[in-house]
């Protein structure tokens, strides 16, 4: 008995740790995609969209480094700086080649989350 | 480097809690399923300490997932004797009425010198000692001497003996163990009785054994050690 109520907790903790992750990185994901979309809406009018979404994932970081591969964090911050710089510089088509690139990152992340053939084998 | 560190240091006691989680085994005596489990904690537990950038909660979920299904595992083998022999096989008997199976021995791919080696380890040098011999799950080999080569035993020789309990430890190395002491229903008072009896204090002692009798073994810390 004593084993099964461990393996009952065992197995709660478990869910909520992915559950939470998988809450964390889903939320993180949509409003990096809603970002990225302003940024594409207002790329010509320049509003320091690319700037703050940069403080935006410095403020992200932190928490998703728990679920995610600190690589691929790590690669969307590098991309956002480089939005950020192309924004500054007016290179419009530089920050949306780079806004794409968040938004492919991103998804990926998200997918690998997703239960499917494709993430399980 | 010091993530490293702290991440050494987490996993450790992480993977310490999951196998303990799972029971006391010792690599021998572990069954085919908790030998895997064991195999797949140390390499999930080793990722995240080689790579850094792998998140610690990666290896966290699957450990513990791990631990989750070996108890449940032994949880159901431990019900279901079907499932048992599916999880964990079965013991095969290889030596039955000093008889060789050589058929069960070629079923467990064992040859006669693996044999005649756990025989040796068991205490057995000649095959006709034995009569039946059974290779257990955990790999073990269990042995039965024909009765003529069978150890002589007190109630052979008509000699009657007194059971004693069982023996436990009760101070180990000037530190009384509470356990012990419970196991004998003993309590802390009894045994500081019984020393003053002696003429001796718990912290001159390295180690003391004593039975339910009463009855115990003393050894006294030697000095400069």
């Amino acid at each position: 008995m004593k084993r099964l109520i461990a393996a009952g907790i065992i197995l709660v903790l478990i869910i909520i740790l992915s559950i939470t992750g998988i809450t964390i990185i889903n939320r993180c994901s949509k409003e990096v995609e809603k970002r990225i979309t302003e940024i594409h809406n207002n790329a010509v009018t320049n509003k320091n969209y690319a700037k703050d979404f940069v403080s935006f994932w410095e403020s992200k970081r932190e928490i998703l480094a728990i679920f995610v591969n600190h690589e691929e964090i790590d690669d969307i911050g590098r991309v956002a700086a480089r939005m950020a710089s192309a924004e500054k510089t007016n290179n419009i088509n530089d920050m949306l080649e780079a806004a794409d690139e968040i938004v492919f990152i991103i998804k990926g992340i998200k997918e690998d989350e997703h239960l499917s053939w494709f993430t399980v084998l | 480097m010091l993530k490293v560190i702290v991440r050494t240091v987490l996993m450790y006691i992480l993977v310490t809690i999951g196998v303990r989680l799972m029971g006391k085994r010792q690599i021998g005596d572990m069954q085919p399923t908790e030998l895997v489990i064991t195999l797949l904690i140390s390499e999930i537990a080793a990722i995240p300490l080689q790579d850094t950038s792998q998140p610690v909660s990666i290896g966290l979920i699957a450990i513990f997932m791990l631990v989750f299904l070996e108890i449940v595992a032994s949880i159901i083998v431990m019900k279901n004797l079907r499932l048992r022999r599916i999880f964990s096989g079965k013991s095969v008997v290889i030596i039955k009425n000093g008889v060789l199976d050589q058929k069960a021995m070629k079923s467990v791919r064992m040859t006669v010198f693996d044999l005649i080696e756990m025989l040796r380890m068991q205490g057995y040098f000649e095959l006709e000692e034995i009569e039946s011999a059974i290779l257990e799950i955990n790999g073990n080999l269990s042995v039965k001497p024909k009765s003529s080569f069978a150890p002589l035993t007190p109630k052979d020789m008509k000699i009657k003996t007194e059971e004693n309990g069982l023996s436990m430890t009760v101070i180990s190395d000037g530190t009384i163990v509470d356990a012990g002491l419970k196991f004998l229903n003993k309590t802390r008072d009894d045994l500081k009785i019984m020393l003053k009896k002696q003429n001796l204090n718990e912290k001159d002692i390295f180690v003391m054994t004593m039975n339910e009798s009463g009855e115990g073994v003393v050894v006294k810390k030697e000095k400069g050690v």
